[in-house]
């Protein structure tokens, strides 16, 4: 299980629409254990831990964007 | 709290993220109170509290929202199914609620009462959908449904409100109190009219003074009336009060509460509703972010970050045949997407449909109506900008409705007479009309009111001829005119500070004086003649764009007999048209620009004016309005009272704007064969 992979998986999703297409499906679900697994069907080694800490440090680089953009 | 790495499973988790909000706001023994519940309940980040404001007591209420989208249903069936203390009748009806037909239902509350302990059932309140409620047979199948005490007297009584809610008025929520063995019924009404309620409450057979429950509903932007059944009504009612759009809220209801409570709002009470306010990232602490939330961020299709928003809701004051009963404060949270602009939109939640087929320009002016009819405050009249920590309703009303009253649209004409109609009786005759009921009347209200009037075909009432000598007296020898005049404000005694900010208030301004011509005032007429620019525009000073004060003149002009007006109007034109491609507009300075090029035949085949259109036509958002986009700048001092500075308040509301392109668009179907068919 690797966050270089939940990392790589996040990436993609910003990038491509017809895999946020799929992720609209899942919306409104109260864990992460169906992203897991659309990111193992796409072939990304991860699991709910590393995907919440690859997206909270995703979402961490986006603030710093956003403030950087503000000044 | 919950660390990361672990899971967020209940609503507790959710309690323990909005901290940093909570703590500062309710007492630890309360928050701690509703442990409990909150543990049993799913990680819906989409809740509230509700607390007395005139006391200190410390009591609690919970509640949580459930969406019933298809999404929102399936969590609350898993809820219903997997928590062991979710059985007996209320929950089985629940379940068969959301696993059948919901059409008419927007939303369920469920709403925990602190002092009734953690294994009662729940209050469950049913929110309708607020553009198509239930008609009357659904909703009696709905109350037929709920497993109530004496359930036949119920079904009769909320046919007998029914029965006498008139025109728009409908049933927005319904609650049942399944803590008592009774069921205590909650009917709450949307739209009900200040001058209604005394009458509406007669009928039901309530001896209640209405009167402050009459003021709540005048003054606020939104009331709710609550009903509570038992054995037959109780004799009480309550008002839900709001002010402009969640999360951002005006200073107007402390105001409000003030008036009904005298005296009695508890202040560290006060200043903890106010206080709910923030907003929560996941960066805020070491909690799990919610899941749904997470997925809510990824799914969207362009750059957005997850928050929750915090902020009160509304107030609810309930009168008895005593007066005033309870004074209680609702705030709430909910999830959100934060966009790069720095706005934000709903998160988690039902998106309006996106506008979908062919925009057409009778569409886009079908929809722009029915998105101002309904962003009508309960009386009748439109709310917007955010001066002062007061949204303009006069001013507004004025230019909104004189927008309305020109278009070809029936609904859009009946709402801008019955805005003619409540200003009409608002302030005495003659005495002119102000920016909002509370400030004083200046020339530039008065003169959209006037004009509201004028296009309605009422030149003939007698405020419009009272009003013409109060606006005459706005004006200098050469005609210009200004907002306020010194000498109405002494005379009225209701003078502005006396500081060089204010002084510039009284001082004539291109846009006044373009709004007295097209009031009817002929020597504001004679000055816009004399005072364009050399590159045919006239200079705004209260708004961001020249576009607006050259647009009202050429409004003005089109009217005027003299063969120079045609002159400034060409002048104008070229003006506009020079301009409306200009980068980085928007919707509100793009329209004015149209306009103005519109009144210039050479230009109705321009591709700068298709363009323009469809650029306008594209950005319409779903829910038929525009972004804000007019900027009101206004002239002030700075806290010390030692530098002028400016404040810019923007129409939050959208109204200002959406008005605006809509008033563009009906002129450009009339006025360019190529676009009737657009």
């Amino acid at each position: 299980m690797s966050e270089k992979d939940a990392q790589a998986f996040l990436v993609r999703v910003e990038s491509d629409a017809d895999l946020r297409a799929q992720l609209i499906e899942l919306s409104g679900a109260l864990d992460l254990e169906p992203l897991v697994r659309l990111a193992m069907d796409k072939g990304y080694d991860c699991d709910e831990s590393s995907l919440r800490s690859a997206w909270r440090k995703r979402r961490r680089l986006k603030e710093v964007v956003a403030a950087a953009k503000r000044r | 709290m919950t660390a990361e790495g672990s899971k967020t499973s209940t609503f507790a988790d959710i309690v323990t993220l909005i901290d940093p909000v909570a703590a500062k706001c309710l007492p630890a023994s309360a928050l701690q109170a509703l442990g409990p519940i909150a543990s049993r309940l799913p990680p819906i980040p989409c809740g509230g509290f509700e607390f007395s404001l005139l006391d200190n007591a410390p009591i609690v209420d919970l509640m949580q929202c459930h969406m019933l989208d298809e999404r929102g249903r399936q969590r609350l069936a898993t809820f219903i199914e997997s928590d062991a203390r979710a059985k007996g009748q209320p929950w089985k009806w629940l379940a068969d609620l959301i696993d059948g037909d919901v059409t008419g239902l927007h939303c369920v509350w469920l709403e925990f009462d602190a002092d009734a302990g953690p294994h009662a059932p729940p209050a469950i309140f049913l929110e309708f959908d607020r553009i198509n409620p239930p008609h009357s047979d659904r909703l009696l199948d709905l109350v037929a449904d709920i497993p109530l005490a004496a359930k036949a007297n119920k079904v009769s009584a909320v046919r007998e409100v029914m029965d006498l809610l008139p025109g728009d008025t409908h049933v927005s929520h319904l609650g049942a109190m399944f803590s008592r063995p009774d069921t205590p019924m909650r009917v709450n009404i949307k739209r009900l009219k200040s001058h209604q309620l005394e009458n509406f409450l007669k009928r039901l057979g309530l001896e209640v003074p209405s009167f402050e429950g009459s003021r709540l509903l005048e003054r606020a932007y939104r009331g709710t009336i609550c009903l509570d059944y038992l054995d037959g009504w109780l004799p009480r009612f309550g008002i839900e009060y709001s002010f402009t759009s969640w999360p951002q809220r005006e200073a107007g209801w402390r105001e409000l509460g003030e008036l009904v409570a005298q005296g009695r709002i508890d202040p560290a009470k006060w200043q903890a509703f106010l206080g709910w306010a923030g907003v929560i990232s996941p960066l805020d602490s070491l909690s799990e972010w919610p899941s749904s939330c997470i997925l809510d961020e990824l799914c969207h299709p362009g750059p957005a970050r997850s928050i929750i928003e915090c902020g009160p809701s509304h107030i609810k004051a309930t009168f008895d045949p005593t007066g005033l009963q309870s004074l209680k404060g609702y705030v709430g949270f909910r999830p959100a997407l934060l966009l790069p602009d720095n706005s934000s939109i709903p998160g988690d939640a039902p998106q309006p449909r996106p506008l979908t087929g062919k925009r057409t320009l009778d569409r886009a002016i079908a929809s722009g109506v029915d998105f101002l009819l309904a962003e009508r405050t309960q009386d009748g009249l439109w709310r917007d900008f955010n001066f002062g920590n007061l949204a303009s309703d006069e001013w507004v009303s004025g230019y909104i409705g004189a927008h309305l009253a020109e278009l070809r649209n029936d609904d859009g004409r009946h709402a801008a007479l019955q805005a003619w109609h409540i200003l009409r009786e608002r302030r005495e005759q003659g005495a002119g009309w102000g920016y909002h009921r509370a400030t004083p009347p200046d020339a530039d209200s008065t003169a959209w009111i006037i004009i509201l009037a004028r296009r309605l075909g009422l030149d003939t009432e007698p405020q419009v001829s009272a009003n013409m000598p109060f606006m005459a007296q706005h004006l200098d020898r050469h005609g210009a005119a200004a907002t306020y005049s010194e000498a109405v404000l002494e005379r009225i005694d209701h003078r502005l500070p006396n500081t060089r900010a204010h002084r510039q208030w009284c001082k004539a301004h291109a846009e006044v004086t373009a709004s007295a011509a097209l009031a009817g005032l002929e020597p504001a007429m004679q000055n816009l003649i004399g005072s364009q620019g050399p590159d045919g525009s006239w200079p705004s000073f209260w708004i961001e764009t020249d576009a607006y004060a050259t647009g009202v003149a050429c409004e003005a002009l089109a009217h005027a007999a003299a063969p120079e007006a045609g002159h400034c109007i060409e002048s104008a034109a070229r003006w506009a048209i020079a301009h409306v491609d200009r980068a980085g507009i928007g919707a509100f300075e793009r329209s004015w620009l149209l306009r103005i090029a519109l009144h210039d035949d050479r230009f109705h085949d321009d591709q700068k004016v298709h363009e323009a259109m469809r650029v306008l036509l594209r950005e319409q958002r779903a829910d038929g309005s525009w972004d804000a986009d007019c900027a009101m700048l206004v002239p002030v001092m700075d806290a010390r009272c030692e530098r002028e500075q400016t404040a810019v308040a923007l129409d939050i509301h959208r109204n200002f704007t959406t008005a605006t392109v809509i008033g563009t668009m009906d002129r450009a179907r009339r006025c360019v064969s190529a676009l009737q068919s657009a």
